[in-house]
């Protein structure tokens, strides 16, 4: 492939020719090795502060694209540790949480400084990277995984909204065992049909529902199984519209809520910067509504961490 | 043996924008900024077009104006937002998928028509390009509509691929093939509520869609024989004419035109102010997502909060309130406004100070602004640095200039055109003060007149120019049965002129003694300018004659009499007529012509009897019958002879009967 540049990986970005979150972190992480593997720094720092011009662009621009954001901020912690190893520090530390054991985020405080010319940082810092990668690549097909070992016979699950790392989950599970899904359609787009045409062409039992009667269904249901845009710092995360309303009456019925979230969707956002993301696209042209009656259709929704039951992840 | 190296041709798509062809707004908005970049949500015009281009992936971007102090601006914001859109400062780095954005200026350029042939004469156009207003916001799937053109050019050969939504022309359009068959624009002239159908249009589509409100957001994608059909005739000035000619001689040239509503996407045109207001509110209510309000379109930057339930975007260094008093506004940065004012559906700009108990409403307002307590806007726009004092009232429809200032409780009306800078005088030294009835005492305002035009420009929106007498006049039925003729007055005024050019083609030509063929051809050439039917130039042709005798003899004060000179006028002109009296239906005509030219001047009655002679026995452009036919038959028309007339032309018919009679006699 070639150089991409940064301004290249934006305009993609900006122009939304990713499909994937998964396909924008490996590009993210393929420019993120362009840099590094270029040779227009010497020290630590000047890697560090390259990196840190590609993750404030990238926020500045465009705020709601997490998923390079955060891999922005692991390779920065990885350039860290590596730096730190190489001159023999911090060996065994124990950090607090998880997010800080992965992620250093750049805008708050100083990076490190890291003045010393090491030679072999360029190479480890490469390597690291590589195994991220690696990671991504199979993030998918490890938590598709897990999924015969969490689902079980004769079990009822709702889940909601395209997410293909749910469905891959689900279809792994379904080869062995037998269980039935309920789908909520989701208007105004009615995401819900093709996620349940591609349920039953696996061979699942699947009933498709309206939005608003996911509360009564919810008594008879055993788990509740979604996907996820991205993770916030709270452990709460910020998904599909419509998933808070989702997330409240297995709360009410004690329903285990399960959230399919490969590691590269952690962030550090805190859950106070959510914003839904509101368009109008679906209305039709020239209804007349305007100017006294105002239309928003959002995109994106915040599920508390008091909802959620567990992660699966692919660590 | 070496392999055959392929030449693909690279097919850049190109967009053509056209900015500046017509002056639209009005005085007090173009005199600081070009049309173009005047902002809509705070972001000029142009960016919006761009924007969108590049996210289609067009790769370069013809920007046309006129040369005039603007373009200086126009092409300084296209090579600086073009940089900071890259991040570069070289500016000629060819970077692959980018957008190359390029203006192109002359001097006299009008309309679409002249930038056409302009760009046709500068071959910069290489194959099938986009044609965009510069006015528009759009989020049309433009790739999609090329990909489509460019199918149907391979099957067929087409000239342009236009798409339209929904309000103010008529179209007949073929439901299986997409050809256009009929593009009726619907101006605020046009009282009939009916369209004529030929029904030659009928036979040979198969299904038809018939569309009587299409809006045109002006967008177009166009095949690279339409730069060259503009320039071969140059009377088109806008798209109508074009659209309307390729119809009109579909058999000559083989051309057609296809047309598809589109139902996705948002197309809004901001041609005059209220469309401007009108577009800015469904931006802001983000109908053109993703082109939004808070992403700076230069800069890619979030640059303003935005609360999704109010649709309030602001800076962040704005202070305002953001109760419920505020719906729909985008308050650019430093912009202070007082918390008991009330904002709906407005557009601030930087640095703007709104004192208490404001209302605006729908309103676009520039930077700089200082209105002052308990004052009103409504609909209107008001330029930059522009101070309105306390209880100012600003009705709907009025443009505030740049640098306006109006005192205390000034009370304006509606539709009113402030200006800061005098209108010119006509002798240039005066000082005109600026009047205290119009802006109040310590302001300084002119009122800026605008002719009648630019008036009726103003309430039909989406008229393209006020040339739409032109474009929109309708169309002169070929047919012979033309009852249902629309008299709209622009007919009447391509005919005066008509009749005023063949007048003087003809009087000049009688002083010069020119050759007939000469003549014939000025007439021709007038008869296309004007779009005049056959039997309109065949009247004024013999009118033009007969006058062109009568001014002769005025001319030599009456020295040579009328008739002398009528009869050698028509001696002179006798290849003339030759050519245009053909048939026994233009005799009939030239006769009416003779009937209606006596009635409407007296002196030519007693010359009826010798012209009619003249024209059957000497030149024998008549026939005896055809006259007499006449005489008897009354006219095919409407009108029937003059009593004054029979009577002179008794005699004249009586005695061609006897001839007629004679010549049978001796045939016999």
């Amino acid at each position: 492939m070639a150089q991409l540049s940064e301004r290249e990986f934006i305009d993609k970005l900006r122009f939304e020719k990713y499909d994937t979150e998964q396909a924008k972190a490996e590009e993210s992480l393929y420019l993120m090795e362009c840099i590094v593997g270029s040779v227009h720094w010497k020290t630590g720092s000047d890697l560090l502060n390259l990196l840190r011009n590609v993750g404030t662009s990238v926020q500045a621009k465009m705020p709601w694209e997490t998923t390079p954001c955060n891999m922005v901020q692991r390779v920065i912690k990885i350039v860290i540790d590596e730096y730190n190893t190489l001159r023999g520090e911090n060996q065994g530390v124990e950090y607090p949480s998880l997010s800080q054991s992965m992620l250093v985020d750049p805008a708050c405080g100083d990076l490190p400084k890291c003045t010393e010319v090491i030679p072999e940082l360029q190479d480890r810092v490469l390597e690291a990277i590589a195994e991220q990668k690696a990671e991504i690549e199979q993030s998918q097909e490890l938590i598709a995984a897990q999924g015969v070992s969490k689902i079980h016979n004769d079990e009822v699950i709702v889940m909601c909204a395209m997410c293909p790392l749910v469905l891959a989950f689900l279809t792994k599970a379904a080869t062995q065992r037998k269980f039935h899904v309920i789908v909520a359609e989701r208007a105004p787009k009615y995401d819900g049909h093709p996620v349940a045409k591609a349920l039953c062409t696996a061979g699942i039992e699947t009933t498709l529902i309206q939005d608003s009667a996911v509360f009564p269904i919810m008594s008879r249901v055993n788990k509740v199984i979604v996907g996820t845009e991205t993770v916030v710092t709270n452990g709460g995360i910020e998904t599909f519209v419509g998933a808070a309303s989702l997330a409240s009456p297995p709360k009410f019925y004690s329903v285990p809520l399960y959230v399919c979230t490969p590691t590269y969707k952690f962030s550090l956002m805190g859950c106070e910067e959510i914003s839904h993301q509101t368009t109008t696209s679906i209305i039709p042209e020239g209804t007349k509504f305007w100017p006294s009656v105002n239309t928003a259709l959002a995109q994106l929704d915040y599920v508390p961490p008091e909802n959620v039951t567990s992660l699966i992840t692919n660590k | 043996m070496a392999p055959k190296a392929e030449i693909h041709e690279e097919q850049v798509l190109q967009a053509v924008i056209l900015a500046q062809c017509e002056q639209d707004y009005g005085d007090p908005v173009t005199q600081d900024v070009p049309k173009v970049l005047a902002p809509l949500a705070n972001t000029p015009l142009l960016e919006y077009s761009l924007e969108w281009l590049e996210r289609c992936g067009v790769e370069e971007a013809i920007v046309y104006c006129r040369a005039d102090t603007h373009l200086e601006t126009i092409r300084e914001h296209c090579r600086v937002a073009f940089m900071t859109r890259r991040g570069d400062t070289t500016p000629a780095t060819t970077h692959p998928g980018g957008l190359r954005v390029n203006v192109v200026a002359s001097e006299d350029c009008h309309s679409l028509g002249d930038a056409m042939r302009d760009l046709y004469a500068k071959s910069l156009l290489k194959g099938d390009f986009i044609l965009l207003q510069g006015d528009t916001v759009t989020t049309l799937d433009l790739p999609a509509l090329v990909t489509e053109h460019r199918e149907s050019r391979a099957a067929d050969r087409n000239a342009i691929m236009t798409c339209r939504k929904t309000t103010t022309a008529t179209l007949l359009v073929s439901a299986s093939t997409n050809k256009l068959l009929l593009h009726r624009r619907r101006g605020g002239r046009s009282t009939s509520s009916r369209l004529s159908v030929p029904t030659e249009l009928l036979q040979g589509a198969g299904d038809i869609l018939a569309y009587p409100a299409a809006y045109d957001p002006s967008v177009t994608i166009c095949s690279e024989v339409v730069p060259s059909l503009f320039s071969d005739n140059f009377d088109y000035s806008t798209l109508d004419s074009l659209v309307r000619g390729v119809i009109e001689q579909e058999e000559l040239l083989g051309y057609t035109i296809k047309c598809r509503v589109l139902e996705g996407g948002y197309a809004g045109r901001a041609a005059s102010i209220n469309s401007l207001i009108g577009v800015s509110g469904e931006v802001v209510g983000r109908q053109a997502y993703p082109l939004v309000p808070e992403v700076s379109q230069t800069s890619h930057r979030v640059r303003y909060h935005h609360d999704a339930f109010t649709h309030t975007y602001w800076d962040p260094s704005a202070k305002f309130p953001k109760g419920s008093m505020v719906t729909g506004v985008v308050v650019g940065a430093g912009t202070e406004v007082s918390p008991t004012a009330h904002l709906q559906n407005t557009t601030l700009g930087d640095h703007c100070t709104l004192g208490d108990g404001v209302v605006v409403r729908e309103s676009v307002v520039m930077t700089g602004v200082c209105v002052k307590g308990a004052s009103k806007l409504e609909q209107c726009w008001v330029g930059d640095n522009v101070v309105l004092g306390e209880g100012v009232v600003v009705a709907p429809g009025c443009v505030i200039g740049a640098g306006v200032t109006l005192g205390d409780r000034v009370v304006l009306a509606p539709g009113t055109r402030l200006s800061a800078r005098p209108p010119l005088g006509d002798l240039g030294g005066d000082v005109i003060e600026p009047d205290p009835a119009v802006c109040g005492v310590g302001g300084v305002a002119y009122v800026v007149d605008q002719e009648e035009e630019e008036e009726e420009e103003e309430e039909d929106e989406e008229e393209e120019d006020g040339g739409g007498g032109g474009g929109g006049g309708g169309e002169m039925d070929e047919s012979e049965e033309s009852e249902e003729e629309i008299q709209m007055s622009d007919d009447e005024y391509n005919m005066n002129e008509f009749q005023h050019e063949v007048q003087e083609s003809l009087s000049t030509a009688l002083r010069e003694g020119a050759a007939a063929e000469n003549v014939v051809l000025e007439i021709n050439a007038s008869r296309h300018a004007y779009n005049v039917s056959m039997e309109d130039v065949l009247t004024s042709v013999v009118q033009g004659i007969l006058k062109a005798g009568q001014e002769r003899s005025t001319a030599s004060k009456g020295a040579e009499g009328l008739w002398p000179a009528v009869k050698s006028s028509i001696t002179a002109f006798q290849g003339v007529l030759r050519n245009y009296v053909k048939k026994n239906r233009d005799q009939i005509l030239l006769l009416n012509a003779v009937e209606s030219l006596v009635r409407s001047c007296p002196p030519f009655l007693p010359l009826a009897k010798g012209v009619l002679f003249e024209l059957n026995q000497t030149h024998e452009i008549l026939d005896d019958e055809v006259i007499v036919a006449w005489y008897r038959g009354g006219a095919a028309g409407a009108t029937s002879p003059l009593p004054a007339l029979r009577t002179a032309l008794a005699k004249f018919v009586e005695w061609l009967e006897e001839e007629e009679e004679e010549s049978e006699e001796e045939e016999d």
